[in-house]
């Protein structure tokens, strides 16, 4: 294609010289695309993302959920059988949607939040003990 | 004295002019301070004058346009490109004599 030469022209043949082309330096050729691409995530991906919501949970607990604290100890075994009833949340949504009121029944329902738990479950301690020596005392006589 | 026959080629009107251009052209990439330019620019004027609807000759100062001496790699000068359907089909680095590129462009027609 291209062909360099180091002739003089035929036609001006007077007009020789010692050099017949000049070297120039230009400025590199510029890239082809000189633009800085965003990695921009897929529009399927980021609408999926933007379908999960999860709700502002409520700043207090509803009224009447919680368990007073002078109820007995058969009573507390309720609430512990209701949690375990309540389903597996199927999605992350309902999991989301319900973290409070779990949160509240199982802090309700802890033996140790009040006195008379503690005291309840001393006296039983004391009394088993109390019936076991009785028992060895007066299995051993025999 | 230059021909009025030779086209000023810029970046505006090299589109137009060149590209665009149904007969073929002869493109020269000079510039002021170059002694091979000067000395084949009679020869160019002659071309234009002799080919007039034939041929399209144009010029091409580097210096002033230097983007298109960069569009099309030209590394020394004078550098005559010959265009034709818009495609660079033949080009001649360095001076050449009139008979040459006469005979350049008649292959070309």
């Amino acid at each position: 294609m291209s062909e360099e030469t180091t002739q003089p022209p035929a036609a001006g043949g007077s007009q020789e010289s010692k050099k017949q082309t000049v070297r120039i330096s230009l400025p590199p050729k510029p890239a082809a695309s000189p633009t800085i691409k965003i990695s921009v995530p897929p529009a399927a991906a980021a609408k999926a993302a933007s379908t999960i919501k999860i709700p502002v949970p409520p700043k207090t607990a509803a009224p009447g959920v919680g368990i007073p604290k002078s109820a007995s100890a058969l009573s507390r075994k309720t609430p512990v059988a209701q949690k375990e009833e309540v389903p597996a949340a199927a999605t992350v949504e309902e999991a989301v949607a319900t973290p409070m009121r779990k949160k509240a029944r199982v802090k309700k329902t802890t033996p140790s939040d009040n006195t008379f738990d503690i005291a309840a479950s001393l006296l039983v301690a004391a009394g088993s003990i109390g019936l076991a020596a009785y028992l060895y005392f007066v299995l051993g006589q025999v | 004295m230059a021909s009025d026959k030779v086209v000023t080629l810029t970046a505006d009107n090299f589109d137009t002019e060149v590209i665009q251009s149904a007969s073929p052209v002869l493109v020269d990439f000079w510039a002021e301070w170059c002694g091979p330019c000067k000395m084949i620019g009679p020869m160019i004027d002659q071309l234009a004058d002799e080919n007039d609807g034939k041929a399209t000759i144009g010029k091409v100062n580097i210096d002033e346009h230097q983007q298109l001496a960069v569009q099309y790699n030209v590394q020394s000068i004078p550098t005559l490109l010959i265009f034709k359907g818009g495609q660079v089909v033949e080009q001649a680095v360095g001076a050449r004599s009139k008979a040459d590129l006469q005979g350049m462009l008649d292959s070309h027609a």
